[in-house]
């Protein structure tokens, strides 16, 4: 297939130094077999893959499409060799065709989990194992991977990440001239001119020389004990990491026509080869106490500038470095541990940042907890992906045709009926393919889940004092960062003495939320246990309507019921009989406390236990009053901090 | 096709300017990446797109080839008619581009192409069928309410968007055709928000509200009405305005390859996307095609400030980044101030 003749030159594209590094490494060392570049759209990113893999391995790429079927990456029977000799034989997938050579794919975030694995492990073991079909069988396949991932969208699951030997991320450019010259070379490209263009051979010939060179490369066993000790200070899980990280460094040295690995080798390669699979949480950051020997610290410092993580963090050690060299001799010996941080007199500004970040991370973490909750009461959720009973979705398997059933798969149905078709035309001479009812497959499909998040908000009077209703609204904003990624539907109702209603019906609509919350108005009384009933009966409703979504209801309320149901009841204890006997497998209840001054009890937490709901405080969440700082914090985090999610 | 429904004349649609220019300047060059229409019902989104069949320019196309391949461009063809085209043997003739509409219920088969059945049950041979990818090849693809489309329907647009291929591995086929089309999408953002990956992929976006003024209300409800009663007439009586613009299209996709492309401009658009912060490349060269075009559609031999003016909302009002909660404001002055050194 003629990929590479839609492609810029790899010598032509600009910047994106890291991913080239990490092309070139892989094109020298056939063992590192997985790259994963991570970057907003239009950086280059497919662009880049495109250019080079053709030219250094010996084979095109094979791009994985989006809507290939296991079958015909992995493969199937073959079926022209079935139907005419009845017998079962393996008819290899696409993977085969790249055998020796590159397999592309592009938005790896959006595919099926179960299927990434798959594909992974058979590039790792370099064997493809089919089992389907009446077929066991394998064969031989050693390729490698590339594959992208758009920062935009949600990313990729940490199992995953860590199977991919190096991962880059893709900065968007911030320079005015580099990104003139890029749009030249661009319309240049357009415009024919490096059409038939041979490319002048000598990034060919570097890595063929650095093929030769890499038997010959060595690492200092010091560098490994580094090396181990920074995996370990980055928190990194696991093995993989530093293993790849030993391939790359020497690739490394070998493409730069060296025996000997560096301390900068080293550097280079843990940056490409530990940063996407560090535990990402920010409290996990690498402390930088007195256990760490000084020997590693200025790796780390390195690592960390070079991808770009948590500037804070960096200036802090720099500092502390300083401050140690002032404080030492400038001769002392270099294997000393280095002086306990300064307690107390961090910078002020810093500190505040962290408690923001920290807060809107708390906030979306509480969706994301109990998500993960309602994951292990049903596994069959966790992959966020529902077999549908309609035509819609994709079309993942096959089973037998059930009765009534009408969405026929064909390839299956072909397949199964393969083999006995010699048997059959022995009693049936008609041409063509026999099929019999039994050969009948209906097609299974899968699509994603979606949620509802509905907030049901007591804008009662008590939510006045101390300008608690913005700290409500600030807390819904950020927790829906989380919606507006996965596209989920969100609803916000309102209960107050006048009324119990829906401020926003169920939407996917952003901008209609936004109105909705400024439009929340304080009221007085708390008929809390008929808010309770109300936001009940509408999931129910709504979740007929919608099978296989779940419905997050997430009360936001200080648990003050004022207002029973029944007169002379205990509005309080009442709300919490009502809590007890609102439950359905697909409404998961929320609790976020919204009381703002200490107090001896604290009726929403009695209320989250009947309704065997997480609870929360709001001031816990401690979000930011001003929306906009929400949302530049909630890019940053996308954009610098994390890696992978 | 034949039989064609007669269509709301495009030269009769009343004001919308704005969405009228960028789907021209589509038109001029298709590389500029297509456009997302965003508005409210009723302000004639859909009747505009479907009626630029009346204006659609001609080109070279690659006789009896099922994907209509472009006889210009052996870069862009399928295997059979590059082959054709190696040995000195393709014949090309002229034909118009049309829309082909992607309808909201399709399924992954007929979007991608599959297996001709009738054709494996006859000979127990596979055959490829194309599917709506296959036909929207140099074609104008247009997709009403892309907002709504299912994720694995958008997921499959991207692929070949991105790549101006569509690959097919599935159902026993293995197979790539030539799949280079403008994108025309058309949503009613009250409905839904659309994926930012998609967004980026929209050379441009335009925003389009109601007419307000009672004037205008009442001519397009007079022009509506003198159409309905009597549309062959209706066409007939405008086809002079509609043949002038189709030739002024004409004109300008000769033209646009003959404009220069300035080093300034070049610069005072990277200026541009730097101001606004906008990721990725597509923009720079997005806006770039746009004033060429532009420049093409006025007559001009060279692009002017104005011709970066004019479009560069456009190219960027999709793409500037904001919290899903902000409005998103571009300020003309900004943009003027990044042109002032060109």
């Amino acid at each position: 297939m003629p990929v590479r003749d839609v492609s810029l030159p790899f010598e032509h594209i600009l910047g994106l130094e890291d991913a080239k590094t990490a092309l070139l490494c892989m094109a020298v060392d056939r063992d590192i077999r997985g790259l994963v570049i991570r970057g907003p759209s239009g950086v280059g990113k497919t662009t880049l893959i495109r250019s080079l893999t053709g030219r250094v391995f010996e084979r095109e790429p094979v791009n994985i499409p989006m809507n290939a079927s296991d079958e015909q990456i992995f493969g199937t029977v073959d079926l022209e060799h079935a139907i005419r000799t009845g017998e079962l034989r393996l008819s290899k997938g696409i993977l085969s065709k790249a055998d020796g050579g590159t397999v592309v794919i592009d938005d790896v975030n959006l595919f099926d989990r179960r299927f990434v694995h798959s594909l992974m492990s058979a590039v790792s073991t370099g064997k493809v194992v089919v089992e389907r079909d009446g077929l066991s069988d394998s064969y031989d396949c050693s390729v490698s991977i590339v594959a992208t991932v758009n920062s935009r969208e949600p990313a990729l699951n940490p199992g995953i990440a860590d199977l991919f030997d190096m991962g880059v991320t893709i900065c968007e450019p911030k320079d005015a001239a580099y990104r003139a010259e890029v749009t030249r070379t661009n319309l240049d490209f357009q415009e024919g001119l490096y059409d038939g263009e041979d490319a002048d051979g000598s990034m060919l010939k570097r890595v063929e020389e650095a093929r030769r060179m890499l038997p010959q490369v060595r690492m200092d066993e010091g560098l490994l004990d580094i090396l181990v000790d920074l995996n370990d200070k980055l928190h990194v899980e696991g093995f993989r990491g530093v293993l790849s990280t030993v391939r790359v460094c020497k690739a490394i040295t070998a493409l730069d026509g060296r025996k000997d690995v560096t301390k900068d080798d080293l550097v280079k390669a843990a940056s490409l080869c530990l940063e996407h699979r560090r535990v990402r949480d920010f409290k996990d950051q690498p402390e930088f106490d007195d256990t760490i020997k000084v020997t590693i610290t200025p790796y780390l410092i390195d690592i960390l500038r070079r991808t770009n993580q948590n500037k804070m963090m960096l200036d802090k050690v720099a500092k502390e470095r300083a401050e140690e060299k002032a404080a030492s001799d400038p001769s002392a010996p270099v294997m000393m541990e280095s002086a306990p941080a300064g307690s107390g007199n961090d910078d002020g500004v810093s500190e505040e940042v962290v408690t923001k970040v920290g807060a809107l991370f708390e906030s979306i973490d509480l969706i994301e907890d109990s998500r993960k909750k309602f994951a292990m009461t049903d596994a069959k959720q966790e992959r966020k992906m529902i077999k549908t009973n309609g035509r819609n979705g994709r079309y993942t398997s096959s089973k037998p045709l059930e009765k009534g059933g009408s969405d026929i798969a064909i390839d299956a149905t072909i397949r199964n009926a393969a083999p006995f078709q010699r048997s059959r035309h022995e009693a049936d001479p008609r041409d063509g393919l026999i099929l019999e009812n039994r050969d009948l497959m209906e097609k299974v499909r899968e699509k994603h889940t979606s949620c509802m998040f509905f907030f049901l908000v007591d804008n009662s009077g008590s939510l006045i004092i101390g300008n608690r209703i913005t700290a409500v609204k600030a807390a819904i904003l950020s927790m829906l960062k989380d919606h507006y990624v996965r596209r989920d539907t969100v609803a916000v109702a309102v209960f107050n003495d006048r009324s119990i209603g829906m401020v926003q019906p169920p939407t996917r609509s952003i901008g209609g939320i936004r109105k909705a919350l400024k439009d929340i108005k304080v009221g007085s009384k708390t008929p809390l246990s008929e808010a309770l009933m109300f936001t009940d009966d509408y999931a129910r409703n709504y979740i007929r309507k919608h099978s296989g979504e779940q419905v997050y209801v997430i009360i936001m309320t200080d648990g003050f019921a004022t207002t029973p149901l029944v007169d002379g009841a205990d509005p309080i204890e009442e709300s919490h009989e009502v809590a007890k006997t609102v439950s359905h497998d697909s409404i998961s209840w929320i609790v976020v406390d919204t009381v703002s001054k200490k107090r001896d009890v604290y009726p929403a937490e009695g209320l989250a236990k009947s309704l065997k709901a997480p609870y929360y405080k709001l001031d816990a969440l401690k979000s930011s009053d001003r929306q906009s700082d929400i949302w530049e914090m909630a890019s940053e985090r996308c954009s610098s901090s994390t890696f992978m999610r | 096709m034949t039989d064609e429904m007669i269509l709301f004349p495009f030269v009769k649609v009343v004001g919308q300017e704005k969405m009228k220019r960028a789907l021209i300047l589509n038109m001029i060059d298709p590389n500029i990446g297509g456009v997302l229409i965003r508005g409210e019902k009723g302000t004639a989104k859909s009747t505009t797109v479907r009626s630029l069949n009346q204006i659609l320019p001609e080109v070279d196309t690659s006789v009896g080839c099922q994907f209509h391949c472009d006889a210009r461009s052996p870069r862009n063809m399928c295997e059979e008619c590059r082959a054709k085209y190696e040995a000195g043997k393709l014949e090309s003739a002229k034909r118009r581009m049309k829309v082909v509409e992607l309808p909201l219920n399709v399924t992954e088969d007929r979007i991608s192409g599959s297996l001709d059945i009738e054709h494996v049950l006859r000979t127990g041979h596979k055959k490829f069928e194309g599917g709506v990818l296959a036909q929207a090849n140099c074609n104008l693809l247009y997709v009403d309410e892309v907002n709504l489309l299912d994720d694995h329907i958008v997921d499959l647009l991207l692929d070949s968007a991105a790549m101006g291929r569509n690959y097919i591995e599935r159902e026993g086929i293995s197979f790539s055709h030539p799949s280079k089309f403008v994108l025309v999408g058309t949503m009613n953002p009250e409905e839904g928000n659309i994926r930012p990956q998609l967004l980026d992929r929209f050379g441009m976006s335009v925003d389009i509200s109601s007419e307000q003024d009672v004037d205008i209300k009442k001519e397009i409800i007079l022009r509506r009405l003198a159409f309905d009663a009597d549309p062959e007439g209706y066409t007939a009586a405008c086809q002079k305005d509609t043949d002038e613009l189709r030739k002024k299209i004409a004109d300008a996709r000769e033209m646009v390859n003959k404009i220069e492309i300035t080093d300034d401009a070049i610069d005072a658009i990277a200026r541009i996307t730097l101001k606004f912060n906008i990721e990725g490349h597509r923009a720079d060269l997005a806006m770039i095609r746009a004033a060429k075009a532009n420049a093409a559609f006025m007559g001009r031999s060279r692009i002017m400030k104005t011709d970066i003016e004019e479009t560069a909302m456009m190219v960027l009002s999709h793409r500037v980044k904001s919290g899903p909660f902000d409005e998103v404001k571009i300020d003309r002055g900004d943009i003027q101030t990044c042109l002032s050194g060109m």
